[in-house]
């Protein structure tokens, strides 16, 4: 599998992704959460770290997310985890995402049972 | 597998440098090696393997290596094709040859190493010298490769522009991706440079031998070293910075502004939390290092050097000179044990600094040069700074009076005090001897902060005009507040400001008013409320070439730049703002100008324009984030470069070509070679500095015309070592006949005379005034309050006795003018007190014997005649001193010939064909041509009278066949008057009428122009209503005379309408 296959597609779902990791988890790193991303899709879906850093700075920089830096291995870890502005932002996207893939289907003519 | 620390630190290091924001490094550099140690599997680690896949992993997060490679390699290209199109701009519009002002001084020195005026520009020289050896020995082309070198200075300015732009736009995207950047930056550092380079300011002192275009290098270089400072932290540069300011000082302080704003940079680098306090204060250390570098190493230090060297003469009676060596190796020693100490002590602070100490200093040494000339003792060599005491003063320009700043008297306050506060030296022949002594004057009346200080006739009825006061009135504080605001920042300042960003009305000089010289829009309604309607504008401001209309555009793309940085990026906004106020406004602060300039002074402050060229970079991101915002990126991006570049680069340039096209103006080399021409053989020729004195030092010393004649200007003629030249051979002129010794004229010795009123009626012979004004008896002196003695001038009605055989032996006069010789010339001089100048012009009288010819320059202000008046004569541009009868006739001395010889100069010696040639005519170049036109109209207006109306024919001739004809304003008309007069009168009837006809055409334009005007606005054109009205006048009147019907109905039936409107 090559990690450009669904590039178009991931780049609207970033966000939704890493906040979904957030609320399951209590703190990750970036690495963290390619790794885990890597495995629930089965290699399916390969995060890139030009996209992910971004993304993960930018919900810092809105304040959806609180950072804390820690020392690991003698290096400076930093760890994300959703804010309480986050928190209560998840459970919106996540409905908002559902109802949007629900119509997507609908559109695309998809079996609904596949979303 | 497990990193060792050095693979680790590798990977560390790329990061740093590639990550674009640097916070995230400690991110990715985890992320890496977390990576690398849970799925490297192969026990080897390639690190350039890592490299690559960080480049690719990580693209949106890093500059990589080829990224910025490629960006620094166009960066560097359109940087030197812009150097190469600014080039040739500039030698398309170069000057061939010299200029006017004081460009045939500085490459008359520079071509032959001289000392010219205070306080002197080795460096230019220099520069110029290596530039002159391109003419390979042909010494007319000398002017064309100085000039040349001004143009590569300049070219080399918008080079380091652009780089400077590119740098800081660089620098407000940093936290972006250079790649996604490149095109912006690019593009906004060329319309920012493109712009300076199409400048009114900067283009004109670009194309002539000038030290404005290096000292805008020496700008450009020094603010460009502290931006690559900053980039690398790299503290070289500081060392660069220090050497480019001390290097500076050798063409114009103006360089040393820069360091306001270089500490500003200096400080939010290096600054933890930066602070509006921290700002202030890093500002207040950059005036100090200004203040240091200006009178501490420019003066103190030369101080410091004279005074030891005063210890070692006076005291210990050594050679002139030891003590400043022995000063310059102690202080060498100093600094080299200094920086050992600094070395041995690891302080890495005071290594630094004594470094660029010790750069600087070395920079500065330019002017050992100077003190090496001036023993040469060349032709030039302007107060002769031939030891450290002279050349001590010549760097703190004491031969310019100094104005009060922060607390001084105003224009009508009264002196009360002379305090004495130190010696004047001289250089005798043993040791340094008191010369006199310094003076501060106290007053009665005096302010903070004065700005209304002249006490000069003319600027205190400017002042009082200006602030409205009535007579007996002084300006309160807020009337000096209030000058300084409106005249010396909004008319010295602001208005040059916008001639090259906003629109110039013309080029003729602006005195506040509302008729020349102004700013304008080009916005019709904008401008009618300053300048008065602007709709059918007259040919004066329409047709001249210096009418240039920009509609504000770059001054608004400037305005456009502020606003984006100061969204973005204030620290950037706040160091370009520095710059540009200390290269604008705080010279208006420390020079407090005086009224009345004898031209326009915009060339201080191109500096600041220079800095407003940045934010007009600036302006094309403010557009084009606009514009991207409303259509695509790329649509965007075309859009707003299309804009920017025919809105403002395209029309600076297109609107500002025509008038600085110098490209076929020779004619300041033509004017000095006719006014040398205009002089007899082995003629003496009194002049007063600038335009009558530079353009002529730079025909007989570059040029080799006309050598014989031996130019004084009066201007210099009070300093001692000048007339210890006036006294030697120069070139083919013989030494002056000057009886006096140099004890008598030494510095300190008979500076002034005062008149004392001895009762004297009859005249008193030269010979004998100059016996008691030279007299060392004490019955010949005054007294004066403090016990010492001083010559005098008793009398003020003066007589030379005349031999008529002498002047007829020396070719003085033709043999047949015997009878029109008068026994004695008699005159009167009516300064309050003569002063040395006027001596040694009394001793080369009394002693020329007529030997040599001896000339006034026709544009000296008239107390230089010495009241000689009437014996004055024209026989081309200067007139000749001639001990002739007026056969009773009260005829002024401008229309006074010595018709024969004068008709035979304009004839065969004079040639005016360069006004012709010159596809631009400047505002000099046009005063030239007025007063030739008035010279050959007198000339042939004599010759008429004289009844020799073939040689008046064939002066008319000439004059009508190289003198240009056209109207630039209204007082242009007087001399068509003469012209046309003469022209009917000879018969020549067709041109008479051509110029008649052309001249009313402009002048119906511009009256009518004038009456179309509101009541206020046309009070301002009071003097040139009446003089149009009076030329309208008497073309009726000569028309009339000559039976012109057809002209003479026109110009009536203009005069009829006319007086209803006006």
């Amino acid at each position: 599998m090559n990690s450009t296959k669904y590039k178009g597609l991931l780049k609207g779902s970033l966000q939704i992704i890493i906040l979904k990791l957030l609320q399951n988890n209590d703190r990750m790193y970036g690495y963290e959460i390619t790794q885990v991303v890597k495995e629930i899709t089965n290699g399916e879906i390969l995060l890139t770290e030009g996209a992910l850093y971004p993304a993960l700075h930018k919900l810092e920089k809105e304040g959806l997310l609180t950072a804390s830096v820690e020392l690991v291995d003698n290096r400076a870890r930093k760890y994300y985890a959703l804010s309480e502005k986050g928190r209560a932002k998840v459970k919106v996207k996540l409905n908002e995402t559902k109802s949007f893939m629900g119509n997507l289907a609908l559109l695309l003519n998809l079996n609904p049972k596949m979303a | 597998m497990k990193l060792s620390v050095l693979q680790k630190q590798e990977i560390r290091r790329y990061l740093e440098e590639v990550t674009i924001v640097k916070s995230n490094c400690d991110e990715l550099f985890d992320h890496i090696i977390t990576d690398l140690e849970h799925n490297a599997s192969s026990d080897k680690l390639d690190i350039e393997e890592v490299k690559k896949c960080i480049d690719v992993e990580f693209d949106d997060l890093i500059n990589t290596e080829q990224e910025r490679r490629d960006f620094r390699r166009i960066n560097t290209l359109v940087g030197f094709a812009l150097f190469f199109f600014a080039l040739i701009v500039y030698w398309l519009s170069m000057e061939p040859t010299v200029s006017f002002w004081d460009c045939g001084e500085f490459i008359a020195a520079a071509f032959k190493m001289e000392v010219g005026h205070q306080p002197g520009a080795p460096i230019f020289l220099i520069l110029g010298k290596m530039f002159s050896l391109f003419a390979f020995g042909e010494t007319s082309n000398i002017a064309y490769w100085v000039n040349f070198s001004a143009a590569c200075s300049s070219a080399a300015t918008i080079l380091f522009l652009f780089w400077t732009i590119t740098a800081l736009v660089a620098k407000a995207y940093r936290n972006e991706k250079i790649k996604s950047k490149t095109k912006s930056i690019i593009i906004a550092g060329v319309i920012g440079a493109l712009a300076y380079t199409f400048s009114d300011t900067f283009w004109f002192s670009a194309v002539e031998a000038e030290v404005y275009a290096l000292s805008s290098l020496f700008t450009a270089i020094t603010f460009w070293a502290i931006l690559k400072w900053e980039d690398a932290i790299n503290d070289r540069w500081l060392i660069f910075i220090a050497f480019m300011i001390g290097l500076s000082t050798g063409v114009h302080l103006l360089s040393l502004l820069t360091i306001p704003a270089i500490t500003l940079v200096y400080y939010y680098r290096k600054s933890n939390g930066i602070t509006a306090l921290g700002t202030v204060k890093a500002l207040l250390v950059g005036c100090a290092i200004v203040a240091v570098v200006q009178f501490g190493m420019i003066q103190y230090f030369v101080l410091g050097a004279f005074k030891l060297d005063l210890l070692f003469v006076n005291v210990f009676g050594f050679s002139f000179g030891l003590g400043a060596l022995f000063y310059i190796v102690l202080f060498s020693f100093l600094l080299f044990f200094g920086i050992q100490y600094s070395i041995r002590k690891h302080n890495y602070k005071l290594n630094l600094g004594l470094i660029c100490t010790a750069f600087l200093l070395l920079g500065f040494s330019s002017y050992t040069i100077i003190l090496l000339r001036a023993n040469a003792k060349p032709t030039i060599n302007l107060s002769n700074p031939d030891n450290i005491y002279s050349l001590y003063n010549y760097l703190g320009r004491t031969n310019y009076q100094s104005t009060p700043l922060l607390y001084g008297h105003t224009f009508d306050a009264e002196s009360i005090d002379n305090e004495v506060t130190g010696n004047l030296y001289r250089k005798g022949e043993r040791d340094y001897e008191i010369a006199g002594n310094k003076y501060k004057t106290s007053y009665d009346k005096n302010l903070l902060f004065p700005r209304t200080y002249s006490q000069k006739p003319q600027h205190i009825d400017f002042y009082k005009e200006w602030m409205g006061l009535g007579d007996g009135e002084t300006p309160t504080f807020s009337d000096n507040l209030g000058f300084f605001a409106s005249w010396q920042v909004g008319v010295m300042y602001w208005r040059y400001f916008l001639w090259n960003f906003s629109g110039r009305q013309n080029d003729i000089q602006g005195y506040g008013d509302i008729k020349n010289g102004n700013w304008i829009t080009g916005i019709k309604p904008l401008d009618a409320i300053r300048l008065g309607s602007q709709t059918d504008l007259p040919p004066s401001i329409i047709a001249n070439e210096g009418h240039n209309v920009f509609y504000g555009l770059p001054f608004l793309l400037g305005i456009g730049g502020i606003f984006w940085l100061f969204r973005r990026n204030k620290q950037i906004g706040i160091t370009i703002a520095t710059l540009f106020f200390f290269t604008g406004i705080a010279i208006i602060l420390y020079l407090n100008q005086d009224p009345l300039q004898v031209r326009e002074r915009d060339y201080a402050y191109a500096g600041s324009f220079y800095a407003f060229a940045i934010f007009i970079g600036f302006g094309f991101l403010l557009v084009k984030d606009f514009l991207q915002k409303n259509s695509t990126k790329r649509i965007g991006l075309v859009a707003a470069t299309v804009i920017c570049f025919f809105g403002v680069p395209f029309l600076m340039g297109t609107q500002g070509w025509n008038d600085h096209d110098r490209s076929d103006k020779t004619t300041a080399l033509e004017w000095a070679r006719n006014y040398l021409n205009s002089c007899a053989e082995n003629a003496i020729l009194f002049t007063n500095a600038d335009n009558d004195t530079y353009p002529l030092w730079y025909a007989q010393e570059v040029e080799g015309i006309r050598t014989d004649v031996r130019v004084i200007c009066l201007q210099f003629l009070q300093d001692d070592s000048f007339i210890d030249q006036l006294k030697a051979k120069v070139n083919s002129s013989e030494a002056l006949p000057i009886s006096l010794l140099h004890e008598q004229y030494q510095a300190g010795v008979r500076d002034f005379f005062p008149y004392v009123d001895y009762g004297i009626t009859d005249s008193v012979e030269l010979s004998d005034l100059l016996a008691v004004m030279t007299s060392e008896n004490r019955n010949d002196q005054v007294q004066m309050s403090d016990g010492s003695y001083m010559n005098f001038l008793p009398a003020r009605k003066l007589k030379l006795s005349i031999n008529a055989d002498r002047l007829i032996d020396t070719n003085t006069i033709r043999p047949e003018q015997k009878s029109d010789v008068v026994p004695a010339m008699e005159w009167s001089f009516n300064k309050p007190y003569a002063s040395k100048a006027d001596l040694i012009m009394f001793d080369i009288l009394a002693n020329n014997n007529w030997e040599r010819p001896v000339y006034f320059a026709t544009s000296v202000s008239e107390d230089t005649y010495m009241g000689l008046d009437e014996y004055l004569y024209l026989e081309g541009y200067a007139y000749r001193l001639l001990p002739l009868k007026n056969e009773g006739k009260e005829i002024d001395k401008t229309q006074r010939t010595n018709t024969e010889v004068m008709y035979s100069n304009v004839m065969n010696k004079l040639d005016f064909s360069a006004f012709n040639r010159a596809k631009y005519m400047d505002v000099e170049s046009r005063r030239v041509v007025n007063s030739t036109w008035h010279l050959n109209n007198t000339l042939a207006n004599n010759l008429i009278t004289e009844g020799k109306t073939k040689e008046a024919k064939q002066v008319m001739g000439k004059s009508m066949k190289q003198l240009p004809l056209r109207n630039y304003s209204i007082v242009d008309t007087l001399n068509k008057l003469n012209t046309v007069r003469n022209l009917y009168a000879l018969n020549e009837i067709e041109e008479a009428n051509m110029v008649t006809d052309a001249t009313l055409d402009f002048l119906t334009e511009e009256l009518q122009y004038i009456a179309s005007l509101a009541t206020k606005p046309q009070l301002a054109y009071r003097d040139e209503v009446q003089i149009g009205l009076y030329v309208l006048t008497e073309f009726e009147r000569i028309t009339a005379g000559y039976r012109q019907k057809e002209l003479n109905e026109k110009t009536g039936g203009i005069l009829n309408r006319l007086p209803q409107i006006l």
